[in-house]
């Protein structure tokens, strides 16, 4: 059978940081460092008002192909994967197509998915690659949660960065390959990490939207980002397991046979409770979110680019991707690295 | 696990002595139950006892007292 692989990743985050001091000047009601001492996070990337998820992910995927691993006219499908599009329509994908002076005569679409999307693109672009329906594609990942947060909510605003990355799928010689896949879906929790309004189902309103303070001192409208963050958490502590699991089944390995756990990157409680609940060394689960945060769709792949860099990921190792989050959606897979960079 | 067992869990990831935590300690008596102590308490029962804490009912609770009642039901905790 025909193979997939991981033949670059590049990624983008916007110019503007948003410091843990910021917020704390901002809002002297939060306790800051007690926050930090959970979450992990002390600066996050905001997107500039008029910088939209594709300007960011136009930049990713312009700096992984001006590394030229493969000729633009060699890539023969776009996906882009956000929750932050540009417009209800046209898709993302085919705006980022002429922008990126791409072939006329690929396939582009758009898939909206959250934390779960890298893996998800990672499957849909290895089916493409081992089907014969291109010889590579373009996966970019790309979100602006922060467009969607109430300035004054604790639970979110904390939390989340904004970020792209490109990744190019092929059948290249010199990849990572991209192994078994196992996915998830529960959509009972939809409620529980969403924005209620400004789609079909309630319109966005002709009048400014509602404040609402909670009993925890958050306040939203309902055209902001809402997260029931227990239920995502008891969610994720539950599913993750089950999914490594399986996945490890499927692909016949055991724990000790993985070199590296890149898990979404939400926050480095969840991936430290995830690690002692999965029996995962602390040195093979990759925590990486004190300046970035969680990037959701991008997390992954800009983590495994930084553990690249940093020297963490080499040649032969075995790691396992795992995606969790809004849908409720889930999806894991395995990665042999074997690129010659 | 034995109830006054779990609670001593509970103060230990609170970071509270043991033994200060009763039946009707609320998240208004307890000042490390805040939403990240309550991720704790959630944790908590994910790590030492075996209950899946999907379940809305384990997530939302109001009182010590309300979850240990609860985690009984589910035959997670014995008196």
């Amino acid at each position: 059978m025909m193979e997939a692989g991981i033949l670059g990743i590049a990624c983008h985050l916007p110019e503007r940081i948003e410091t843990n001091d910021d917020l704390q000047r901002e809002n002297p009601d939060w306790r800051m460092d007690e926050i930090f001492a959970k979450s992990g996070i002390r600066s996050r990337h905001i997107s500039a008002p008029e910088e939209t998820a594709s300007d960011l992910g136009f930049e990713a995927a312009s700096k992984l192909l001006d590394r030229e691993i493969v000729a633009r006219n060699e890539i023969d499908y776009v996906l882009y994967c956000t929750q932050s599009p540009d417009y209800y329509l046209p898709s993302g994908a085919c705006i980022l197509q002429n922008r990126l002076g791409l072939e006329k005569h690929i396939g582009a679409l758009d898939f909206n998915l959250g934390c779960s999307g890298f893996v998800y693109g990672l499957q849909l672009a290895k089916s493409l690659v081992c089907s014969g329906a291109a010889r590579n594609v373009l996966l970019i990942t790309s979100d602006t949660y922060t467009k969607y947060i109430h300035p004054r909510d604790r639970t979110v605003r904390t939390l989340f960065g904004d970020g792209a990355a490109a990744t190019l799928v092929g059948s290249g010689a010199s990849k990572a390959r991209i192994g078994h896949f196992v996915v998830g879906t529960d959509g009972k929790g939809a409620e529980n990490l969403i924005v209620p309004q400004g789609g079909s189902r309630r319109p966005k309103s002709i009048a400014i939207a509602e404040e609402v303070t909670d009993e925890a001192g958050c306040t939203r409208t309902a055209e902001n980002l809402y997260m029931d963050g227990p239920a995502i958490f008891a969610f994720a502590i539950t599913a993750v397991p089950r999914v490594v699991n399986s996945l490890l089944e499927k692909a016949e390995l055991t724990n000790d046979q993985v070199d590296l756990f890149v898990y979404h990157q939400a926050n480095r409680y969840m991936l430290e409770h995830l690690a002692k609940r999965g029996k995962i060394d602390d040195q093979k689960m990759l925590i990486d979110v004190e300046d970035i945060g969680n990037t959701v769709s991008a997390s992954i792949p800009i983590a495994i680019e930084r553990a690249m860099e940093a020297g963490r990921i080499r040649n032969g190792h075995r790691l396992v991707l795992v995606g969790f989050g809004v849908g409720y959606s889930w999806a894991a897979c395995d990665i042999l690295w074997d690129v010659n960079r | 696990m034995k109830t006054a067992e779990f609670l001593n869990e509970l103060c230990d990831v609170l970071g509270r002595d043991s033994g200060s935590l009763s039946l009707e300690d609320t998240p208004n008596s307890v000042k490390e139950w805040d939403s990240v102590g309550h991720l704790s308490i959630i944790a908590t029962i994910d790590d030492v006892l075996e209950v899946s804490v999907d379940d809305e009912e384990l997530r939302n609770f109001q009182s010590i007292g309300e979850l240990v009642e609860r985690l009984k039901a589910r035959g997670a905790l014995e008196d």
